[in-house]
């Protein structure tokens, strides 16, 4: 299955999820994505996912300075944000149950004609 | 055009940078920088991360990736034009974002939502707005402006209408000039809609204005034909002879009154009187009071001045005879004997209004006997009291 497409409805809420642990700037956002399991996501992606969060007031943002090496911008969860991504983990959850159901049904009749449950 | 190098110093980064900038060069710049700031320290990282296997991606899917994360339109197509269609560009995309901070407002948003639910509304008004300009263009407008005056017009208003929702649903534009129309067509209809608008509002009132006009002449108190007010009856018997004392009764029995109920207790006749021709006044018997309904009324020849009704019933005299006799009934209806008699005595006419061989049916027929007078009549003591 093409997990980037799976990714594009999820991308807000495992953003939001990443930097509610910890504030990160733009790479190291990616990297940590990676580094959970989301290996297929575009660093533009998170870039752009990150300024659209950022616009409607989820993410705040402040710059580091850093020494040797160019500043960066790093966000921060806001309370609106944590409120979204309280919201779209409900979601989430109740898509993922449902589709874990679904599946494992599906996987059951492939398994065996059973019809067993059904009393 | 394939970007992918495998450079990674940061002298291709910078470049790369720069191409990413120009792709995204329709938004302002403001946004640019919030999406593009920090992209060439996040590519230093992640060409450390990777090492020897590092590649630049290509920059306009790059870029374009970015866009569509961030909730930005795609880049539109490059357009033909010079600077002007840049500049157009440019300013569309301003516009673009001053929009969408303006819809982060909740109260903007929702108005901007309430407004947009009242589509529907415009493209009805917009096919009504063609139709009145139309209309007026072909002369054939109703007298309130906008209003079909026949069934032609109405099915003309009708396919407009149709026209104009199907084109606000998107639909019916499949052809160029199809759209060319209905840009024209929304153009010319919103200029026009508050002129249309306020003309139809005035032709509103106008036309209210005469209806009401005529219901007010409608109603005018008193006996009319044809909206003119009666001021006398004179009756003649089926010989054609004129009668004096003749009492009138309408349909319910109720006398019948050229003053009206209203005025049937005024001494005279108040719609004629001061300037509206002779005054009629009731005939007055003591103990009843006027009777208005005993035809003909006597009148005071006041063409001009006034009456004081105090004195009306002693200034009144017999009133003038349009015919001293008219015709028999069963004649052949021709010309009346005479003109209004000057004389207010109004003497019968001994001699037949119409000689002998005017028609063959000179006896007056068994239908149209003598109508039977009431038998009640009060004394027809017409003049003063």
């Amino acid at each position: 299955m093409d997990t980037t497409q799976l990714l594009k409805g999820a991308l807000d809420a495992a953003v939001l999820a990443v930097v509610q642990r910890d504030d990160g700037y733009g790479y190291d956002i990616v990297r940590r994505l990676r580094e959970a399991g989301l290996g297929e996501v575009g660093e533009a992606s998170v870039y752009g996912t990150l300024r659209r969060l950022y616009s409607a007031g989820s993410l705040s943002s402040y710059v580091v300075p850093s020494d040797g090496g160019p500043h960066r911008k790093y966000y921060a969860v806001t309370p609106q944000g944590t409120a979204s991504l309280a919201a779209q983990a409900a979601d989430w959850n109740i898509f993922a149950g449902a589709m874990s159901a679904l599946l494992d049904v599906a996987g059951d009749a492939s398994g065996a004609p059973a019809k067993g449950g059904a009393r | 055009m394939t970007d992918t190098t495998t450079q990674s110093g940061p002298a291709s980064i910078a470049a790369f940078a720069a191409r990413v900038r120009a792709e995204l060069n329709d938004l302002p710049a403001e946004e640019v920088d919030e999406l593009v700031d920090g992209l060439e320290a996040d590519l230093a990282d992640q060409a450390a991360d990777a090492g020897e296997g590092f590649a630049l991606p290509d920059a306009v899917a790059y870029a374009a990736e970015l866009r569509a994360a961030a909730g930005l339109e795609p880049r539109a197509p490059r357009r033909r034009g010079g600077r002007g269609a840049a500049l157009l560009e440019r300013w569309r995309a301003r516009a673009r974002s001053e929009w969408e901070r303006a819809m982060q407002v909740p109260l903007v948003a929702s108005a901007a939502a309430f407004v947009a639910s009242l589509r529907p509304v415009w493209w009805l008004l917009r096919g009504w707005v063609f139709f009145a300009i139309f209309g007026a263009f072909l002369g054939t407008a109703h007298s309130v402006v906008g209003a079909p005056a026949n069934i032609g017009a109405w099915i003309v208003l009708l396919a407009l209408i149709v026209a104009s929702v199907q084109w606000g649903r998107g639909l019916w534009l499949q052809r160029r000039w199809l759209r060319v129309t209905r840009s024209a067509v929304t153009a010319i209809t919103a200029v026009a809609l508050p002129f249309v608008l306020v003309d139809f509002m005035n032709s509103l009132e106008r036309a209210a204005y005469s209806v009401s006009t005529t219901y007010y002449e409608a109603s005018t108190p008193g006996l009319a034909v044809d909206g003119v007010r009666v001021r006398n009856i004179f009756a003649y018997d089926a010989q054609g002879n004129p009668l004096d004392g003749v009492q009138l009764f309408d349909q319910n029995g109720s006398p019948l009154n050229t003053v009206g109920q209203e005025d049937s207790v005024a001494a005279s006749d108040s719609y004629f009187n001061c300037g509206g021709g002779p005054v009629t006044v009731p005939l007055t018997v003591a103990g009843r009071g006027g009777l208005w309904n005993v035809y003909p009324l006597n009148e005071v020849p006041a063409e001009d001045a006034c009456v004081d009704p105090a004195n009306a019933q002693g200034l009144a005299a017999p009133a003038p005879r349009p015919y001293d006799s008219v015709a028999p009934i069963g004649q052949a209806a021709t010309e009346p004997s005479a003109g209004p008699s000057p004389s207010p005595s109004g003497e019968p006419s001994a001699e037949p209004s119409v000689g002998p061989n005017a028609g063959p049916a000179g006896e007056p027929s068994p239908s149209a006997g003598p109508t039977e007078a009431p038998s009640a009549a009060p004394s027809a003591t017409t003049g003063d009291s």
